[in-house]
């Protein structure tokens, strides 16, 4: 049932600057309900982008990785914001034990790092980042897999 | 006898004081503040009723299932209100209360579970009794049980949400939708107060919310 | 004035009576790190689940321990932040009915302040002003302790906890959850100097730290020597020496540049004994008295909820009935005593 992709685009992270760029115009298309997944190795710069977009949207506290808890809540912009990080899953199904059901809803906004731990189980990505390691910077390719996704990224693959 | 009933499994917050000949109630939407709202309200109920805490003869709550946060919120009141006045606890299935409510004799509740899922549970009324004909359980809108006969009254916010697929489902079975109908606390105080009355409340240690999907309960019992 | 304290920010059900002349009562506790082994960490739902199971058959433990009454109990504190959100609410909820059934006050602690205050519970308290190095799963922070509400952030880590260091670290080198303990042990078989890891940080002039760039260093030596037994000892010593030289000195360092000659060190990790061993002795030669709470108050407890709660409570009376938890809560928000 997966529809056929109509946006998708790269965007060339050279330096902390170019990640806060990109963290700022996703920041400021977040619509409530929307799930973002993060995928990329250890080191791809997932929390990074993740600070960027908080940074953008005014939160001023310490953004760390969700490793330890599984999900960071941040409450910022009049948005509900949830940063999860599954990477010390070891079987989906610890997903599912794990209730997180409150969290992806309608009037919640949902960054994933790591959702291939969750895999087959996780709601569907409304879009969804790769970050690659090249040359000094990260490469981010960035593909919209619904509508909703498509209306996020709308204008900003051109 | 008095009976206190709470419920926060809902974006609402819930209350009724269930007296002798009438029942107040105080209906709030609390969207994330119940835990703000949930005592003020309790205070202000009392001393309308012009009651205190020791007066009650049980404390009942909404046990799920519902959002897992809100149900605790109710619960660890329920607790620590019993555990401070001596007071036994009753915890009510909310899709019961919605059976409570729905003003019918067959009752097929679902409630909103997100991501794409409800808590379904279907329940009928025999000598004035509610037997549960399918039990509390998560289920994908199209894979809900399957249900005998007809004049079943739908109920619950996943008719709200999964309406279509769901009476596609119960096609020709449902006699009436009410999917804006919640598990308020007045139908909560209604459904316990047999049990109270029985003698059959529950010590505040006991009173724990019902998930559904629980593999720490799941765990223990399996020690057991 | 008998205080109940409530913990329950994190994966530990803390319950305490802590009594204004008397002291400290009694305590239990219940810990959830057995549940959550299999999921590698702590899983947030499961631990509000288990707090929620536990904590109405612990208070009443607690009070049976105290031999008192609940209805002999003055005020309740609870933990209102930082930490787990749903964890916290279940203490709260708790502690809120509780005091309105019981007609008491009700008072939400800060979990930071209940570490930094947690060594007046010891017999020979350090007097005000102390430095205190608080090192845990989920802080790594030095503060200076004027008196109970008069906090100066002196330093913190920029990313990783030191325990959360430890813990990564031990599921690099397979040591399972929690992986702290069982790395120091691993450490204690190591060859010293064998393997030499970076200092983050020792240079940096300030009293900050930062432990995420171990674990890469960790990484990349376990990725060498992976199957060889001796190696991964090695490895772990190698590991922990690098923190324990980073917290010794940046703690020492703090001493100095401030001038107050005691140091508390509070925290899970603080129970580390190669941390506690360098620290005595350099504080040793520098003339400066360490002070370790016990091992049980180190770790969280209810014990501190409850003596932090205590010193505030006996300034306020609030009737406030409301309740609420705050996952994010910066220590230098609370107002002094």
């Amino acid at each position: 049932m997966h529809r056929r992709n109509h946006i998708q685009f790269t965007r060339y992270l050279r330096d902390e600057a170019a990640t806060n760029a990109l963290g700022a115009e996703l920041a400021a298309r977040l619509e409530p309900g929307l799930i973002i997944y993060l995928c990329g190795d250890l080191g791809a710069g997932k929390t990074a982008l993740t600070r960027a977009i908080l940074r953008a949207l005014g939160f001023v506290g310490k953004v760390k990785s969700p490793t330890y808890t599984l999900v960071e809540p941040y409450e910022v912009s009049r948005l509900n914001l949830y940063h999860f990080d599954f990477y010390r899953f070891n079987d989906p199904h610890e997903w599912l034990d794990a209730g997180f059901r409150d969290y992806f809803n309608a009037e919640s906004i949902c960054l994933v790092e790591w959702p291939e731990k969750a895999d087959g189980l996780l709601p569907p990505a409304d879009v969804r980042i790769l970050l690659e390691i090249q040359d000094v910077g990260r490469m981010a390719d960035i593909t919209a897999e619904t509508k909703k996704g498509e209306q996020c990224l709308q204008r900003m693959a051109q | 006898m008095n009976i206190l009933a709470l419920d926060t499994s809902t974006e609402y917050c819930f209350l009724a004081l269930r007296l002798d000949g009438k029942t107040l109630v105080r209906d709030v939407l609390a969207g994330q503040r119940h835990s703000e709202l949930l005592l003020p309200l309790l205070d202000d109920m009392l001393a309308e009723a012009g009651m205190r805490l020791t007066d009650l003869g049980g404390i009942a709550f909404g046990n799920g299932p519902g959002s897992f946060t809100g149900l605790r919120i109710a619960c660890g009141v329920a607790q620590g209100l019993a555990l401070g006045a001596g007071l036994p606890v009753a915890g009510v299935s909310t899709l019961l209360a919605l059976a409570e409510g729905c003003g019918g004799e067959r009752a097929v509740a679902c409630l909103d579970a997100r991501m794409g899922e409800v808590y379904h549970a279907a329940y009928e009324k025999r000598g004035g009794e509610w037997q549960t004909v399918s039990e509390p359980g998560l289920y994908a809108p199209g894979s809900v049980p399957s249900l005998d006969g007809g004049g079943w009254v739908a109920c619950g916010s996943g008719f709200a949400q999964h309406g279509e697929e769901l009476l596609e489902r119960y096609a020709g079975q449902v006699a009436r939708v009410d999917a804006d109908l919640l598990p308020r606390a007045e139908f909560i105080a209604r459904l316990a107060a047999p049990v109270f009355a029985a003698g059959r409340g529950a010590d505040a240690a006991e009173a724990l919310p019902l998930y559904i999907r629980d593999k720490v309960a799941l765990k223990t019992s399996e020690r057991i | 004035m008998l205080t109940l304290g409530i913990e329950t920010s994190c994966d530990e059900t803390g319950i305490a009576l802590y009594h204004g002349e008397r002291g400290l009562l009694a305590h239990a506790l219940h810990s959830q790190v057995a549940m959550h082994a299999e999921y590698g960490g702590v899983v947030p739902e499961l631990a509000s689940r288990d707090h929620i199971r536990r904590i109405v058959p612990l208070i009443r433990e607690t009070v049976k321990m105290a031999a008192c009454e609940l209805s002999d109990v003055d005020a309740i504190a609870y933990t209102q932040g930082p930490g787990l959100a749903g964890a916290l609410l279940v203490g709260a909820s708790v502690a809120a009915a509780l005091a309105y059934a019981l007609n008491i006050p009700t008072l939400g602690v800060h979990h930071l302040e209940g570490h930094l205050l947690s060594p007046l519970l010891e017999e020979n308290p350090p007097a005000f002003t102390f430095i205190a190095l608080l090192v845990s799963g989920g802080h790594t922070q030095l503060m200076e302790v004027g008196g109970v509400g008069r906090y100066a952030l002196l330093g913190e880590t920029l990313d990783d906890a030191a325990g959360e260091a430890f813990d990564k670290t031990a599921k690099l080198l397979g040591l399972g959850y929690p992986g702290g303990p069982a790395l120091s042990k691993l450490a204690e078989q190591g060859t010293p100097g064998r393997f030499k890891l970076p200092r983050p940080m020792i240079n940096s002039g300030d009293l900050n730290f930062s432990f995420s760039g171990l674990k890469t260093a960790v990484l990349t030596l376990a990725r060498k020597h992976a199957p060889d037994e001796a190696s991964r000892a090695d490895i772990a010593r190698a590991f922990q020496e690098a923190i324990v030289e980073v917290l010794t000195v940046k703690a020492l360092a703090a001493v100095q540049q401030t001038g107050h000659r005691r140091l508390v060190v509070a925290g899970g990790v603080g129970a580390n004994r190669q941390l506690r061993a360098q620290l005595s002795g350099a504080a040793q030669r520098q003339g400066i008295d360490v002070y370790y709470p016990k091992l049980e108050f180190c770790t969280d407890n209810g014990a501190m909820i409850a003596f932090a709660g205590a010193q505030r409570l006996r300034h306020l009376n609030t009737q406030d009935r409301r309740f609420n938890v705050r996952a994010r809560w910066e220590l230098n928000q609370l107002e002094a005593v």
